[in-house]
């Protein structure tokens, strides 16, 4: 080894002196807890795609109703029941219009004289498929979204008062929750909507009734665990009021949790919206959600399936997407897993 | 340990006095009258409806009397849809077929996932464990409904390897019900065991019984497997609420005289009796099963503080 080494031609090397000065730069950006977790989040193929997915839908859900030239109520009886037929694909065999009539195959759209092409088909009473499903897309995303911000409101204002203050106001507002936790969810919703007006606000009411429970003692359990920690108790020797030790030292330590717990809290809101329209208590119509579209193709599974096939399609796929992205977002703000 | 059980079972009491008393007023203050074609009655008739149901006396009265049968299991009289029927004889007659496709869908969804789970586990990161975890993803996603309606018209109405409805065939009328209950449980259950079997076969003593040389089936089933299925009773309790709640879908789907769709249909015709017994009969189910999950992993399972602030 020495003997190569003295073979090297001169000057390959430079000796470094030593800087005392650059001991102490950080030669790493530093990388805050948010970019760590986007980092983590970007490996995981699963909840990247499913959040373009999800994006893509909700985009659809906007533009849908605007792009197709039918409205989403408009009722053309002489066009009643057609199977649905895309331009282009048509040509692949499917999408192309051809649907069964007395158990023969046919082209309905031919048989019908219909010049037009419905990209999802129509419904029993000749409205448009592809405005309906993505008008119900976004009445089943509203209801969702809005329940669960609204659990999220009280869950983490109550959850963070009861594990905060603690003492006997903890122990009365967990006795409390204690109690509603018991009665079924199932319950409580069924019984809430039949008091209420059939409408987007009974259902939003009724799904947030005791739905955020569940946010309160999560929030209450990493409070719990957060406000003896030193950091907290510099900030308050410091002469931090509540409020900010609240809001400045406990909320962005609590954060990752309370989105975790809202990114499942929308599947089973558009869930619970999907299966009362499905059991009859939930929209009226003419209005249109993703669980009445459902409700009405089943009616029809046998001779019509697209009616059914295509809002529970994607309704499967919103379901899907939300939980890729809640498994993803919940492995990435993990603190324990660092890059 | 008695404590625990006993704080529980008062709760329990609690919380279901209250249901009952929120259940009760609710159906008071509801639109719409659980007499039949009210309207057509004269104000004479609908008096003598009223006094033989005892809907004439004053609310607290009815109040108390309903809260009294309550204790002794009388859960009043169906007024619209049973003419008079005991309630909880009309339960208790619509209680075989949801007891059966519940327990079948548990069973068959619990077992499956399981093995699932466990092989996924075993097989870490291969085309077995990404199958089995989209298995899993799906089970969770699609809602039992739309699950029910794909195989109604596949297995059913298309290849009609099975009944499509109704419940006239004995066991094969049961299968494509209980399959559906079964897609809840079986992705919960799989993937529970993967995660708990994963954290199991990297503790140390799954290394040392592999340095004493136990082979892989032995390691596999006798040391991580019998460790692993212990948690998975936390989640019965959801997995019974999420069958319950599929009953009443999957019941009104697959046409079957259970429960379920006997509380569908009585919320149609606003029969409040049944809705009132129904609901009540649900909440004593699952507040039960809970309690019973409870004291189960407690049992099993001696490292678990009972009465710290596990739920």
């Amino acid at each position: 080894m020495t003997q190569n080494y003295e073979k090297l031609p001169q000057g390959s090397f430079d000796r470094i002196p030593r800087d005392t000065q650059q001991a102490e730069r950080i030669s790493k950006p530093s990388v805050s807890f948010w970019q760590d977790a986007w980092r983590r989040l970007k490996k995981n193929k699963g909840a990247i795609f499913s959040l373009f997915l999800f994006g893509l839908i909700v985009i659809m859900a906007l533009l849908g109703p605007v792009i197709s030239p039918y409205s989403p109520n408009s009722q053309t009886i002489t066009h009643a029941n057609l199977p649905p037929k895309i331009p282009v694909i048509e040509n692949l065999g499917i999408f192309d219009g051809v649907g069964t009539l007395g158990g023969k195959e046919v082209d309905l759209y031919e048989m019908k004289n219909v010049e037009q092409n419905y990209w999802f088909g129509t419904d029993g009473l000749g409205r448009d498929m592809f405005s309906r499903v993505w008008k119900g897309t976004q009445v089943s995303l509203f209801i969702a979204f809005a329940a669960a911000a609204i659990d999220m409101l009280i869950g983490v204002i109550y959850g963070g008062i009861s594990g905060y203050f603690g003492g006997r106001i903890d122990d009365v507002m967990q006795r409390i929750v204690e109690i509603l936790t018991g009665i079924p969810n199932l319950v409580v919703v069924i019984l809430f909507i039949m008091i209420m007006d059939p409408g987007i606000l009974a259902i939003i009411i009724a799904l947030t009734i005791t739905g955020w429970t569940g946010m309160s003692r999560v929030v209450r359990g990493q409070v719990l665990k957060y406000k003896t920690q030193e950091f907290v108790l510099a900030a308050r020797t410091l002469g931090a009021t509540d409020g900010r030790i609240i809001w400045k030292h406990l909320m962005p330590n609590v954060l990752g949790v309370i989105i975790i717990n809202t990114m499942f809290t929308i599947p089973g809101a558009i869930f619970f919206e999907a299966f009362l329209s499905f059991i009859g208590l939930g929209l009226q119509a003419p209005d249109a959600s993703l669980g009445t579209l459902i409700n009405d193709g089943y009616k029809l599974i046998q001779y019509q399936p697209h009616i059914l096939a295509i809002p529970a399609f994607v309704l499967s796929l919103i379901m899907i997407a939300f939980n890729l992205i809640g498994d993803g977002l919940r492995d990435a703000l993990d603190p324990k897993m660092k890059d | 340990m008695a404590r625990y059980i006993g704080k529980r079972i008062i709760y329990m009491v609690i919380t279901l006095a209250l249901i009952a008393t929120f259940t009760f007023f609710l159906m008071k203050i509801l639109p719409g009258s659980p007499i039949a074609s009210a309207d057509k009655l004269s104000p004479e008739q609908r008096a003598v409806v009223e006094a033989r149901y005892g809907l004439d006396d004053p609310l607290p009265v009815q109040y108390f009397n309903y809260m009294f049968g309550l204790v002794q299991g009388d859960l009043g009289i169906s007024i619209n849809q049973f003419k008079g029927a005991d309630v909880t004889d009309v339960i208790l007659s619509r209680m075989g077929p949801s007891a059966q496709i519940g327990f079948q869908g548990m069973l068959l969804g619990t077992v499956l996932g399981i093995l699932l789970g466990m092989i996924a586990a075993l097989r870490q990161n291969t085309w077995i464990d990404y199958s089995s975890t989209v298995v899993a993803i799906i089970g969770i996603s699609i809602p039992s409904f739309v699950f029910a309606s794909m195989l109604q018209y596949s297995l059913g109405l298309k290849l009609g390897w099975f009944p499509v409805a109704l419940w006239k065939d004995g066991f094969m009328s049961s299968v494509l019900p209980s399959i559906a209950l079964a897609m809840f449980p079986l992705a919960t259950a799989a993937r529970f065991i993967r995660t708990e079997m994963i954290e199991v076969l990297g503790s140390d003593y799954i290394t040392l019984a592999k340095a004493k040389g136990a082979s892989g089936s032995e390691i596999a089933f006798k040391h991580a497997f019998r460790n692993a299925l212990i948690p998975l009773i936390t989640v019965l309790g959801p997995m019974a609420v999420g069958i319950l709640t599929g009953s009443l879908v999957v019941e009104q789907i697959f046409a079957i005289p259970g429960i379920g769709e006997q509380f569908v249909k009585s919320i149609m015709v606003s029969d409040f009796s049944i809705i009132m017994g129904t609901t009540i009969f649900f909440s004593v189910f699952l507040i039960l099963v809970i309690l019973i999950v409870d004291i189960m992993y407690g049992i099993i399972d001696p490292r678990i503080r009972l009465s710290g602030g596990k739920s």
